[in-house]
């Protein structure tokens, strides 16, 4: 089931409905009613049962492992249920990867509730978390259905702060929901399925739209994946806000950061913080590496044979992100090795940099600096996700960048070419004056202390229901709905 | 208290303006042309023309016209459309509505039911048809906006029986087959944006249905609805002793119009026409031409002179329309 679905939309008006219209202590059940109808709404039959079996296995081995008990057992039962959760996530998103070829098809959200799960039978093995023993309230927040469709990855040990059931209906907090739902919906509908249009037909014939197109498409790549994957974000947690619950950002300005490591701690924030939890610190914590940090400190010395544990660490982390994303090449390298290159690099030079600007003498308080900064991450990232793009594999992604530097077709972005690519001059107007739209929303959340909405919500009434309908406006005339129908059907008409 | 009041009066507020704002916008767009044009340019829908819905308008309206004393009426699909044009100025007793695939049998029929009501000189009725418009239905792409909004605007609808009314409703919504939305559809281009998207959404995303053919059709034969309204023609035409043809379109000379053809005599056959006179003159009639003569392989290439000959060979060939002039 697609987030921007009638389905979806129904599902969630009738949830809205049914979660406010019953007593406050039977609201968390409705919740779980409807996390199955989406389940078995979004899922064959099979897909239910393998999300079911993961939630099962979850919630079992939690209880087992805070029960006092042998430590091997336990970790037994740990590293087993991980495991299987991890193992079915694997096989059924990436057998490609390993060579298998296995028919069935994901369930939906897999990649969100699968480390949702990990993450909480860790926290219980550790002592952070204590294991849920009802599990109707368990499947509450484990299968919460909106989070099914887009994320974000929620770590169930904050399910207190996330989910309240004690509080009436909150107009505010509704509205304000329902304005992001509306704000997701202009990024997802109007900007994203537009972009999308130039970015499928360049990269869908790389070989004649060479030189300039490509670089147009890398760059457009990046506002369709931003517009789309917060877009739905947005969504997600604007509903979530109208149940009166406050799920945790995914993002947080990242066009903005400075370098590739700030960028990803803005850009996709719970996958980043679940790897950091999850991944990287346990990692490097681990007797293994305690070890090769002690070997590597006697042979290069203390500063450098502390650093190569780490960077040993985020490779494999920065690996799993990549892998995560997609089990093929082009993932792990766009959106892993590359990225972890890069911000290696940056630390091991770093030195040199900081020589260079005292040498140059170099103002990095200027915002040229600082402007200088956000385009050099911009670059590395736009790079990086050129071969996520690549669908068709690694090699697609370096033949990408081969054809970028082929021809000099600076012309095509005035002498019409660009008409071609699917987009009439109406929808090319619609589509930079929304991006402008987004980079304004942007730029005033990134000055102000509060959110956008919070200021909207501050001025007067006609402009604050101006602002909510001509959105409402803009996401109905210019909204992409799936495959739209036809206009020019019937050809023959124009004779 | 008060305060939770105004929230409410708000919310119900801002619905109700959205809803009066999008009403004002529909009704100037449908009644003031200029007005529809500006509005379609900013809401990127000048695309959404309703050529066919309002020619398929026109049609019926020049069957109810009856000032003019037509004794014959010349229905059809897109090929017939075209192809009698050129002589439509030289035989006044002739009416020739060609229309189109969507339109399917069903529009066809009630073009014959009216012109027969309106016409009581009314003696010959000609269809003119290809294997396409048999395994035509009600789809979503065109059966909404080509078939029922003329229906609905020009007020025919009813000659349809209550069951196509019916599945019609529910496959396009009992509210988008009412006069004001056909009206919007058949007038606004920004109406007819929202209202035949949103019949796709529904299509696609509620039925699960997939709704990327332009044309759905029962391919290998004659559909249901155009079986039913067949039926309903011949029944009509004997009822009111009025002579009906129906004679196949020109064909290309091509091994697929070949098959097409003699898959037609079986779908013919299949639907309990084998002994039938109409569906012998059907397959009899068919003509094959080179393939230069046919701009896609169906619609034959524009040309005055050419159009005249090949009217004149089917005439010729059915020993039909004896009184037809070709100049």
């Amino acid at each position: 089931m697609d987030i921007i679905s009638l389905r979806f939309l129904i599902l969630v008006i009738i949830s809205l409905i049914a979660f406010y219209i019953t007593p406050l202590r039977v609201r968390r059940y409705i919740i779980v009613i409807f996390n199955f109808a989406f389940l078995f709404l979004a899922n064959d039959l099979y897909q239910v049962i393998g999300i079911v079996l993961c939630m099962v296995i979850t919630y079992i081995s939690a209880i087992i492992v805070e029960k006092k008990g042998s430590l091997p057992l336990k970790k037994t039962i740990v590293v087993l249920s991980v495991v299987i959760i991890a193992g079915m996530m694997v096989l059924l998103k990436d057998s490609k990867f390993f060579g298998l070829s296995i028919d069935w098809v994901a369930p939906l959200g897999i990649s969100y509730y699968t480390l949702s799960c990990i993450g909480y039978i860790l926290d219980v093995y550790w002592g952070v978390d204590k294991a849920e023993k009802n599990p109707l309230r368990f499947f509450m927040f484990a299968g919460y259905y909106p989070i099914m469709t887009s994320g974000p990855i929620i770590s169930y040990k904050d399910r207190d702060n996330i989910f309240s059931f004690d509080k009436r209906f909150e107009y505010e907090k509704f509205c304000f929901g329902a304005q992001r739902v509306l704000w997701g919906l202009f990024k997802k509908m109007v900007i994203a399925a537009r972009v999308a249009t130039w970015v499928d037909a360049i990269y869908g014939d790389y070989h004649k739209y060479a030189g300039i197109y490509i670089w147009i498409a890398v760059i457009l790549f990046v506002i369709q994946l931003y517009a789309d994957f917060s877009g739905c974000i947005d969504i997600v947690l604007g509903i979530s806000e109208m149940f009166g619950f406050k799920l945790p950002e995914n993002f947080n300005l990242p066009f903005l950061a400075k370098n590739l490591s700030v960028f990803w701690r803005k850009w996709h924030i719970t996958l980043g913080e679940w790897l950091r939890s999850y991944i990287f610190y346990p990692i490097l914590k681990s007797r293994p590496f305690q070890k090769i940090g002690k070997t590597t400190k006697k042979r290069f010395g203390k500063r450098l044979g502390k650093k190569i544990p780490v960077w040993l660490s985020l490779v494999i982390t920065w690996f799993l992100i990549g892998f995560w994303h997609g089990g093929a090449w082009n993932y792990i390298f766009g959106v892993g090795l590359f990225m972890a290159a890069i911000i290696i690099l940056g630390e091991m030079l770093e030195p040199l940099w900081k020589y260079i600007i005292k040498v140059l003498h170099i103002n990095t308080d200027t915002k040229a600096f600082k402007a200088f900064q956000i385009i050099r991450t911009w670059i590395f990232f736009t790079f990086g996700l050129s071969f996520f793009r690549s669908y068709n594999g690694l090699r697609e992604g370096f033949d990408i960048w081969k054809e970028a530097f082929s021809t000099w077709n600076i012309n095509v972005l005035w002498n019409g070419d660009l008409l071609e690519l699917g987009l009439d001059l109406g929808n090319i107007i619609v589509m930079f004056f929304s991006i402008l739209v987004l980079i304004i929303i942007s730029i005033i959340r990134s000055r102000s202390d509060c959110s956008v909405r919070q200021l909207i919500a501050s001025k007067n009434i006609v402009f604050r229901w101006a602002c909510y309908l001509i959105l409402l406006v803009v996401v109905i005339i210019y909204g992409q709905y799936a495959i739209e129908f036809d206009a020019s059907a019937f050809i023959y008409g124009k004779f | 208290m008060k305060k939770k009041k105004n929230k409410i009066i708000c919310v119900v507020g801002f619905i109700a303006l959205s809803i009066v704002i999008f009403g004002v916008v529909a009704v100037i767009t449908t009644y003031n042309e200029p007005i529809n044009q500006v509005v379609a340019k900013v809401t990127l829908s000048e695309e959404y023309t309703a050529e066919e819905g309002q020619a398929r308008v026109e049609s019926i309206k020049r069957i109810q016209d009856t000032s003019k004393d037509y004794s014959v009426i010349v229905v059809g699909d897109s090929v017939c459309q075209y192809l009698f044009e050129s002589v439509e100025e030289d035989n006044p007793s002739y009416l020739f509505v060609g229309s189109s695939r969507p339109f399917t049998i069903a529009g066809q029929y009630v073009q014959i039911k009216e012109f027969i009501d309106y016409h009581p000189n009314a003696r010959e009725v000609y269809m003119v048809e290809g294997i396409s418009t048999w395994e035509s239905i009600l789809d979503t792409q065109g059966g909404y906006q080509q078939l029922m909004v003329p229906l609905i605007e020009t007020e025919t609808i009813n000659d349809l029986d209550e069951e196509t009314i019916d599945y019609a409703k529910h496959n396009y919504s009992s509210l988008y087959m009412t006069y004001p939305f056909a009206k919007m559809v058949n007038h606004s281009n920004v109406c007819r944006k929202l209202i035949l998207n949103s019949i796709m959404f529904y299509h696609q995303d509620i039925r699960g249905e997939d709704t990327s053919a332009l044309f759905e059709s029962t391919p290998g034969e004659i559909s249901p609805l155009n079986q039913h309204y067949l039926k309903k023609i011949i029944q009509l035409c004997e009822e009111k002793n009025i002579t009906l043809h129906i004679i196949h379109d020109p064909v290309s000379n091509t091994e697929q119009s070949k098959e097409d053809v003699s898959k037609e005599r079986e779908m013919f056959d299949n639907a309990g026409y084998s002994d039938s006179k109409y569906a012998d003159e059907y397959i009899n009639s068919v003509l094959y031409y080179p393939e230069e003569y046919f701009v896609d392989g169906t619609h034959i290439v524009r040309e005055r002179e050419l159009e005249n000959t090949i009217v004149q060979q089917m005439k010729d060939k059915t020993r039909t329309m004896n009184d037809l002039v070709i100049k």
